[in-house]
């Protein structure tokens, strides 16, 4: 039998609507597999909250709901309703109760972070740049030389401090296994730390819209064994002063693959031959038809040497102006360009326009 | 009326007539400062078009009729005085002048928020087909991200905003006792700017390069960097800025002054209470809106460097 009070009636519809609501919300699996020491951290912060906001959420409900279906007009009925004048002890207790809680969740969150984001013993720094459309990084050498790479490999089990910086607009630094993200923002370098914990791949993402491509800047991240992760950083360092991509090497249309690769071009734009399948920019496949349409006479290799160096002073017609990065005539070294002009010039006629 | 009373009256013909000059302005502006300083070509279509968002609903403004009263009274020319004959709405055309009453003035801000609201819902509608299945099916990812900015800005500055400015213009000088709102021409000139930002957002679709694709919080430095279509959410930023403004502080100067004796403060209905706390909100904060668009605008036009920190900028000012 229910209790005939209305308060008391909606205390019981609300107790069983918690009492239901809560264990299926907590046994929801909202997040990715948990892939740094942090993780856990911020799962738990994540079902405290839930834990307090179920309950609230329930309550307003309940009073709405029922106080709509209870308390409703009937048609015949046209008086005012009575005249209420204010609950002095009912609005200092709506306004205390939620500013305690709110205040308490946010020490709590404030603990959280700032435990995660402690100084740990033994950190290695990795350096982040987000560009339109891709992330690169650079590791600490010997010397103190940089190391750049376009693969992020962490080592297990190992602190990690990124220090996040971009060369254009606003990107955000996100790896959803690892709990964390940063606004990359132009003109400040921001950071946070990692313990890797899951040998694997991990996603990376751009969680800040940062123009057509934005969708497409995603990579991944390989936490690799120690011994892994030193025979890579050692082949990356000794490899970026002898192979063929780096600057001073001879210009073949081997090496501009490697360029290709190398500097994000595959999330733009599409070419048969790399692989690459990207829709923001010009198809690469049909590069020497296009040349030969709007170059007017000008060799091939040099339409397609202005399109790289700088790329707004001839847009295809159809794609937006300003959108390709135009700092690649200061990135690549002359080598290097004339390489990926060679590898396109070879690669870029056959296609014909069909897409796979 | 003869042809030639009803282009001088306020009205629609007087519309078709002004906002062609204000583009040959704009044109003639550009061909003369362009020509002055020995640049090729003379007409820029950036540059005409830049204008032209300005003056352009302006004059759609003027031509309608917002500014006839202030105007005669600013120049000392006689003032029609206010005789209530144009009050109320007798046919549906009287929707599509500019009406003092507050009770027309509500209705077609509802109806006009409700008309931005579908156009907004279909292109959200546009979007889910999109992405029905993986892949691009019939729209390009500058188009996507163009869709959803604007179906963004349309939501929030043309239906979320405004909405509830026309419902509380409708009912709130009836629940305080108040005749009207405290001042009803400013209230038309609220009204009216309202359908013209909207009208520019949905126009930057036809801008080369596509409409704006930052999302409706357009953060610098990318909205910098992007097609003229930035350029018409910056303005229209502007007038649905503007028109916030002028209709909150109408709000609060109704309620502060305009109660019937009796209605004190605290014997005020909750909706009352809720606009008038919405309408300082309003008032606090919107005029930043405005102002970081106006940067955005002059580091997109004028070359400031506002947000560019190799300049000395600074992006958190945004």
């Amino acid at each position: 039998m229910l209790p005939k009070s209305p308060l008391a009636r909606m205390f019981i519809y609300g107790a069983i609507a918690v009492a239901i609501l809560l264990p299926i919300t907590l046994s929801i699996d909202w997040f990715p597999e948990q892939g740094s020491a942090s993780a856990h951290k911020i799962d738990t912060l994540y079902d405290v909250l839930l834990i307090a906001s179920v309950p609230i959420f329930v309550l307003v409900m309940t009073v709405a709901i029922y106080s709509v279906i209870r308390f409703r007009a009937r048609p015949d009925d046209m008086r005012d309703g009575p005249p209420i004048h204010g609950n002095a002890r009912l609005e200092v207790a709506w306004v205390t109760i939620p500013f305690l809680l709110v205040t308490g969740l946010a020490i709590y969150a404030w603990i959280t972070l700032n435990d995660i984001e402690t100084k740990k013993k033994g950190e290695m720094l990795v350096h982040v740049y987000g560009r339109q459309f891709e992330w690169s990084y650079a590791y600490q050498g010997p010397h103190g030389r940089l190391i750049q790479s376009n693969e992020l490999y962490l080592p297990v089990d190992k602190p990690v401090k990124f220090l996040i910086r971009t060369r254009d607009v606003i990107h955000s630094f996100w790896v959803p296994d690892f709990r964390l993200k940063s606004d990359a923002v132009p003109g400040i370098t921001t950071n946070w730390r990692t313990t890797p914990t899951r040998l694997g791949i991990h996603d990376v993402v751009c969680a800040e819209l940062c123009g057509p491509g934005h969708s497409l800047m995603r990579g991944t991240v390989h936490v690799v064994t120690d011994r892994t992760f030193t025979a890579w950083l050692a082949k990356l360092g000794g490899a970026a002063t002898s192979t063929a991509a780096a600057p001073g090497g001879a210009a073949t249309p081997a090496a501009g693959k490697q360029v290709f690769a190398a500097n994000g071009c595959a999330s733009c734009h599409t070419l048969a031959a790399a692989g690459a399948s990207g829709k923001v920019g010009p198809d690469l496949d049909r590069v020497v038809q296009d040349a030969a349409k709007y170059a007017k006479g000008r060799p091939a290799a040099d339409y397609i040497r202005q399109s790289i160096v700088s790329p707004n002073a001839f847009v295809v017609p159809g794609f937006p102006r300003g959108t390709m990065p135009q700092t690649f005539g200061q990135q690549l070294s002359p080598q290097q360009i004339d390489a990926l002009v060679k590898f396109l010039i070879a690669s870029g006629g056959g296609g014909g326009g069909k897409k796979k | 009326m003869t042809l030639a009373q009803r282009l001088r009256a306020p009205g629609w013909y007087r519309v078709a007539v002004a906002m062609p000059l204000a583009v040959a302005f704009a044109l003639g502006l550009d061909v003369l400062i362009r020509s002055l300083q020995h640049q090729h070509p003379v007409i820029d279509g950036k540059a005409v078009t830049t204008i032209s968002l300005i003056t352009v609903p302006l004059a759609f403004i003027v031509a309608i009729g917002c500014f006839d009263y202030w105007f005669r009274w600013a120049s000392g020319a006689p003032t029609i005085p206010e005789d209530h004959s144009g009050h109320g709405a007798r046919t549906w055309r009287d929707y599509f002048r500019v009406n003092t009453d507050h009770k027309v003035i509500g209705i077609q801000y509802i109806v006009t928020t409700f008309f931005f609201f579908i156009v907004g819902g279909v292109m959200a509608m546009l979007m889910r087909a999109e992405l029905a299945s993986p892949g691009m099916q019939f729209i390009t990812p500058n188009t996507f991200n163009g869709l959803f900015s604007v179906h963004a800005s349309l939501m929030i500055f043309l239906f979320i905003i405004p909405v509830f400015a026309g419902i509380a213009n409708y009912v709130i000088p009836l629940m305080i006792g108040a005749p009207d709102m405290a001042f009803p021409r400013l209230n038309a000139l609220s009204y009216w700017l309202l359908p013209t930002a909207g009208i520019m957002m949905m126009a930057s679709f036809l801008a080369p390069g596509g409409s704006f694709a930052t999302g409706w919080t357009s953060y610098a430095p990318l909205s910098d960097v992007q097609p003229l279509g930035q350029t018409f959410f910056n303005v229209a930023i502007q007038l649905a800025g503007a028109s916030s403004i002028a209709t909150a502080l109408n709000f609060l100067v109704t309620i502060i002054t305009m109660r019937a004796p009796g209605m004190t403060f605290w014997r005020m209905p909750l909706l009352v209470w809720a606009n008038f706390t919405t309408s300082l909100l309003v008032v606090i904060a919107t005029p930043f809106i405005a102002g970081s668009q106006f940067f955005v605008l002059f580091d997109r036009t004028l070359g400031t460097h506002f947000f560019d920190p190799g300049r000395g900028g600074d992006v958190l000012m945004y």
